[in-house]
């Protein structure tokens, strides 16, 4: 006589998290090879530099050159 | 070509580091071809109201360099890392369906400015048809105005069936715009430049540093205006050192260079428009090229807006299965119908609309510079964008981060409260501060005090070593 199967335990659903939804296989994908590869950097020293040349520096000199013209 | 697959340049998923082709050049014309726009003569006009050609100039390049790095600090991290939109980008922020109070903004923003560009397009080609004698002056000319704006629409549709690809071929054919442009200046100023000198402003306030603040403010603004359209171009690029010179140079130069043009017609002319004063100055020969100019310009700038919006409208779930084509139907088509039923009650009263919706890219720009660099140091859950769960990292409480949308109505009533961009009434700070910095600042520091509070109950997928982390 087969062994019976003992039941699989149930989730209380109500507290089980929720799965995420399911992603389109290319974006599921995509975000893969984010999650896998190395963290790419934002900015690196030379773009801090010309953004704190151009954005800071120079239109500190252009207001203080305006306002003296 | 871009080396994206179709699918992905017309999609707001990330674009693979493989597929961002765009070099610094490349994008750097892009970027200017975007920038130069009919607007440019009215930002000029407008600062020519308050000051004289040299300090008016020096302090619009001043603003526009200044507002293009928030804009830049803002959108600029995340769409380059990872290939997205400036919509997408705001997701950490505004949370999983939060963001479509930033996406609201940027449709009726781009597609406003672009209803207006596009029927200044109309104008300028109905009036340069009339100069090159191929049409009459006369009652029909009215119709020529909507037709123009349907033949622009289906240009602009065909074009950017291509995806970015469009974008940036258009922009190789047009650049020269810019060139025709920085020539129009050079012709007014070296023709008239004894009176662009002694020229008064017309509207000046007897208070010299007033003036001089709001042509600071004037062009803070008008770049901060690029918020919306900035991360559909620099996500093409493969890398942060790649998208600065060209934002900087390539996107906040030409606006305040070409916004001379305004300056200088509005002082010397009494017009900032050089389709009217061009043909004073040089003749019906001058008057035509200015008049090609105008065309071009304005046809560029709402190519690249069509394009932004139509990626920003793909973060909607319903229309991401939509095909590009749809997409791009959806985009142009209210365009298109404004320009065809109600181009004049939209130029007369759509302004205004238009300056008030620009109050809440300061704003917008604080919350995410305080959210990437200060809270979060650059840590960024890609996957978080995409799933709108309970449970996943930027669901906050449905989906939403009150920290956000309450740091984006302080700024705003932060920037109203300073200045009112309808009437220029302005509080007394406003003249030592600007209202755009401090609306920004406002913001990003209601948000920093708000998300303290969003840590502690443990949302938003925060790194742990913040204060008031849930251990």
């Amino acid at each position: 006589m087969p062994k019976p199967i003992p039941a699989a335990p149930v989730a209380d659903a109500a507290s089980a998290p929720a799965a995420p939804p399911s992603l389109p296989p290319e974006l599921e994908a995509r975000i893969e090879e984010f999650e896998r590869a190395a963290p790419r950097p934002d900015f690196d020293a030379a773009s801090w530099f010309w953004m704190m040349l151009l954005g800071i520096a120079i239109p500190l000199l252009l207001i203080i050159v305006g306002w003296r013209a | 070509m871009t080396g994206a697959s179709p699918q992905a340049d017309e999609s707001a998923w990330p674009l693979l580091p493989t597929e961002r082709t765009w070099g610094a050049a490349r994008l750097t014309l892009t970027l200017a071809t975007t920038a130069a726009a009919t607007w440019c003569y009215l930002i000029g006009e407008s600062v020519g109201s308050y000051l004289g050609f040299i300090k008016g100039g020096l302090a619009l390049g001043a603003g526009c360099m200044i507002g293009m790095v928030l804009v830049l600090l803002a959108s600029g991290p995340a769409c380059v890392r990872f290939g997205i939109d400036s919509i997408a980008a705001t997701k950490p922020q505004f949370g999983s369906r939060g963001w479509v109070v930033p996406a609201a903004l940027q449709a009726i923003s781009i597609i406003g400015w672009n209803s207006l560009l596009i029927i200044f397009f109309a104008k300028s080609a109905v009036q340069l048809c009339v100069t090159l004698g191929l049409v009459d002056l006369g009652w029909r000319n009215t119709a020529l105005v909507p037709a123009l704006t349907v033949f622009a629409c289906a240009i602009i549709f065909l074009a950017l069936r291509r995806g970015a690809t469009g974008v940036s071929m258009v922009s190789n054919i047009l650049v020269a715009h810019v060139f025709i442009g920085l020539w129009m200046l050079y012709l007014l100023v070296s023709r008239r430049w004894p009176e662009l000198i002694a020229a008064q402003p017309p509207n000046a306030s007897p208070d010299r540093l007033w003036n001089y603040t709001t042509g600071i403010e004037l062009g803070i603004g008008a770049t901060l205006s690029w918020w919306p359209y900035i991360g559909a171009m620099i996500r093409m690029a493969p890398s942060g050192r790649t998208i600065v010179l060209p934002v900087m140079l390539g996107m906040a130069a030409p606006v305040p260079l070409l916004s001379l043009i305004g300056l200088a017609g509005s002082l010397v002319l009494k017009s900032s428009d050089p389709t009217e004063w061009l043909r004073v100055v040089g003749g019906p020969a001058y008057a035509i090229v200015s008049l090609t100019f105008v065309t071009a310009a304005n046809f560029g700038t709402t190519t690249a807006g069509i394009y932004a919006s139509a990626i920003g409208l793909r973060n909607f779930a319903v229309l991401q299965k939509r095909t590009w084509t749809t997409l791009l139907l959806i985009t142009i088509a209210p365009v298109a119908l404004v320009g065809i039923f109600i181009p004049e009650l939209f130029f007369a009263k759509f302004g205004n609309f238009l300056a008030l919706i620009g109050v809440a890219f300061a704003p917008m720009c604080g919350v995410q510079i305080v959210d990437y660099f200060v809270l979060r140091r650059g840590r960024i859950d890609l996957r978080a964008i995409y799933v709108d769960a309970p449970g996943q990292a930027y669901y906050f409480w449905r989906g939403i981060n009150p920290a956000a949308m309450i740091a984006l109505a302080a700024g705003c009533i932060t920037y109203i409260g300073l200045l009112n961009p309808l009437s220029y009434a302005s509080a007394a700070a406003y003249r030592y501060l600007t209202a755009s910095l401090p609306a920004a600042a406002a913001a990003g520091l209601v948000y920093f005090l708000g998300s303290l509070l969003v840590i502690r109950a443990g949302r938003g997928g925060y790194p742990r070593s913040l204060p008031g982390r849930q251990r």
